[in-house]
Order: structure tokens, then sequence, then C-alpha cells
């Protein structure tokens, strides 16, 4: 099995991280379509200077491999966040929303 | 009766119209025989000398003659000629070309009331009820009144001093509506119901609305902190405003397909079969 595979938002433009277009782009620069098809875990660090991410940046960058997880359990053991505890419920809301955009915009 | 006697009147009339004809264009013999035609008698039904008596007796040949006992008036009853098919056809081609074509606008009109009835319910469905009654209180509506309140709340206001409470409270105020606006955008993803490009194009304005307001946000908490100048309170307003008009506009646009839809659906629908080949394939 292949070493983690580490998205560091720290050598990202931030604090504040806004923007679905930004987030696809990114996605695509992290090739994170073809880590959704293989086994291996990809850990996401989140620095403790973060003032926030957004929905749209998180659904830009993480909405479809939530939808390719199905589930959020799935996609957290997928994607091991280290992130701010003040953090942590938004994403868990932005979980919840990208598996009802999928049921709703399916 | 008296065939005889009813062929010698018959043929005295038919001399009487071969003098008529002998008349407009005159003959050597036309008086002679004109005479001979009134004088000759017709034994058992023979053709006489004239032309036109023969042609009477080839007239009556098939004709029953009725004389009354005083001999004072003939009835002369005679089949119709036989008419071929084709004959008919000809006769009664046009009333039938008339009838198929009654028949055939009668069902286009019957289809096409059918369908403009089924598009006027579905435009009923889709526009009055799901989009008017169901989810415009609950998203356009809304999202009206609260930009409404954005716009005259935002932080920084030119008249207000930011000492440590206040700061704290119009960081909590800005914080309020992208909670509000963030609420708003699981409503608008509702919207998917009756069309989900719409639903999209909401949701997408209103996370750009929430994106402007978290930097606005940011901005603001730098500013009292003493790093960067007061944001733009105009600049950040402006670009909400034009959010707000894109969903507006989508909403607009949405209704105006629903009725185009329903006015032009069926003529599209005939356009695009009749560019359609036999085998389904366009040409």
């Amino acid at each position: 099995m292949d070493a983690p595979k580490v998205i560091d938002f720290s050598k990202f433009n931030g604090p504040v991280y806004t923007g679905r277009e930004r987030g696809v782009r990114l996605r695509a620069e992290l090739n994170l379509d073809a880590a959704d098809t293989s086994a291996n875990v990809v850990d996401v660090v989140i620095p403790d200077g973060t003032y926030t991410v957004t929905s749209s940046f998180f659904l830009g960058l993480f909405g479809p491999s939530v939808v390719s997880a199905g589930s959020k359990d799935r996609f957290y053991q997928r994607y091991r966040f280290v992130a701010p505890s003040f953090l942590r419920p938004e994403m868990d809301g932005y979980v919840a929303r990208a598996l009802q955009e999928k049921n709703l915009f399916a | 009766m008296n065939g005889e006697a009813v062929a010698n009147a018959v043929a005295a009339s038919a001399a009487a119209m071969d003098k008529k004809v002998s008349a407009s264009s005159p003959a050597p013999d036309a008086k002679q025989s004109s005479e001979t035609a009134a004088k000759s008698s017709v034994p058992n039904g023979q053709p006489a000398v004239s032309t036109g008596q023969s042609v009477v007796n080839q007239l009556i040949a098939d004709c029953v003659v009725h004389t009354d006992a005083a001999r004072t008036s003939t009835l002369l009853l005679c089949p119709s000629k036989e008419q071929g098919y084709v004959d008919k056809l000809l006769v009664s081609s046009p009333t039938l070309i008339m009838s198929g074509m009654a028949l055939l606008l009668s069902i286009a009109a019957f289809r096409y009331n059918s369908r403009k009835d089924a598009r006027a319910r579905l435009q009923s469905i889709h526009d009055d009820f799901w989009l008017r009654k169901v989810l415009s209180p609950q998203t356009v509506e809304p999202l009206l009144k609260q930009l409404g309140e954005l716009g005259s709340t935002l932080p920084p206001r030119p008249a207000v001093t930011y000492g440590g409470p206040e700061q704290t409270a119009a960081l909590e105020l800005v914080t309020q509506h992208i909670d509000k606006i963030k609420a708003l955008s699981v409503s608008f993803a509702s919207m998917a119901v009756v069309d989900k490009t719409l639903a999209k194009e909401c949701v997408e304005a209103l996370e750009r609305i929430e994106d402007r307001l978290t930097v606005h946000k940011f901005q603001l908490d730098q500013h009292f902190a003493g790093n960067v100048p007061s944001p733009n309170v105009t600049e950040a307003w402006t670009a909400i405003m034009e959010e707000q008009t894109k969903v507006l506009t989508a909403v607009q646009h949405y209704q105006n397909n629903v009725l185009s839809q329903s006015r032009t659906g069926i003529v599209s629908r005939m356009l695009a079969r009749m560019r359609t080949r036999p085998g389904g394939q366009p040409r």
C-alpha cells in the first residue's frame, strides 16, 4: 500500500478559503478523481491559523469525493482531516449538503 | 299500349329536332329527310331512315311505354344507364376527398387540444403551484427580505464608532447574515424538484454571496485588529446585489421557459417530426 497522500492547506493561499471555482481547480491539480478510485487514504491538514473554509471551496474541492464515498463516515475514512475544532461542525454540514445535492441534482 | 304510335310521335319530335339542325346548317335533302322521318312508321321498334329517328329508337329501346285508355298521353319509363365503378368514383371523389380532409382536421384538432391542455396542466403544476405557492415563499421572498436587512445593517456603518463591544457585535452581525444565507442555500437547493439547473444556479449565486460576506467579515476583523483599512461596504454590497439579480433572473428565465414551452411545445414537436425521416433519423 502506498503512503497516504497529503493535502496541506498551508500551501494554498489562505487563511480565507473561498470560491467553488478555486476548489474545483485545486481538485484537478491534486488529481483527487484518481485518489477517489484508489484505496489509499488522503490526509488533509488545515492549519490553525485558518480563518474559515467556505462551503463553496470545500464542495468544489471535496464534493465529488463525498458523492463518490456515498456517506459521511466512508468519506471521513478515506479523507482524514486534521483541522481546527471550530471547522469540524462546519465541514460536517458541507458533507451533509454534498450528499443532499447528490440526491437532489442526480 | 301502342308502341308504334309512340314511336311515331317521338319520331316526329326527332324530325323536328333534325329540322332545327338543318336550319342551322342547311343540306340539300333536309326538307325531304324531315318529311320522311315525320311520315315514316317504326314497325316493331326498328330504326327509321333518319338519324334522329335512329337515336330515338335507341333511347326508347329499353323503355316501357304506358299510354292511357283515351290515348291522350303517353308515359315513357326508362331505366337509368348502369355506371361503372370508375364513373361512380369520379362523380363522388370530391365528396370523398372533402370528407377525408374534414376527418383528418378533426383528429388533428383533437390531438392539438389534448396536448395543449396537458401543457397547461404541467405549467400550472410547476409554475403556479410549486414555484409560487411552495418554493418562492421559502426562497425568493426570504432572500429579498434578508438582503434588504443586510443592505441597511452591513458594518462598518459610517456613523458608528467601533469600540470593543461594537466590534464584537458587528462581527456577530455579519456571522448571522452568513448563517442565514447558508440556510437559504438549503431551501434554494429544493428548487431541484422543479428544475435542477435553476436550483444549481441559485445555490451557486448564494455561495458567492456567502463568500463575499466571509471575505468582508475577515477584512472587518483585520480592520478592527488594526492591520488593514476599513472594508468597502459599497463594494461588498454591489457584489451581493449582482448575485441577487442572478438569482431573480434565473427564476424569471425558468418561468418564461415554462410559459414558452407550454405555448410552442406542440408546434416545436410537429416541426421536429417533419424534420425527422420515417426511419427516425434526423435529416
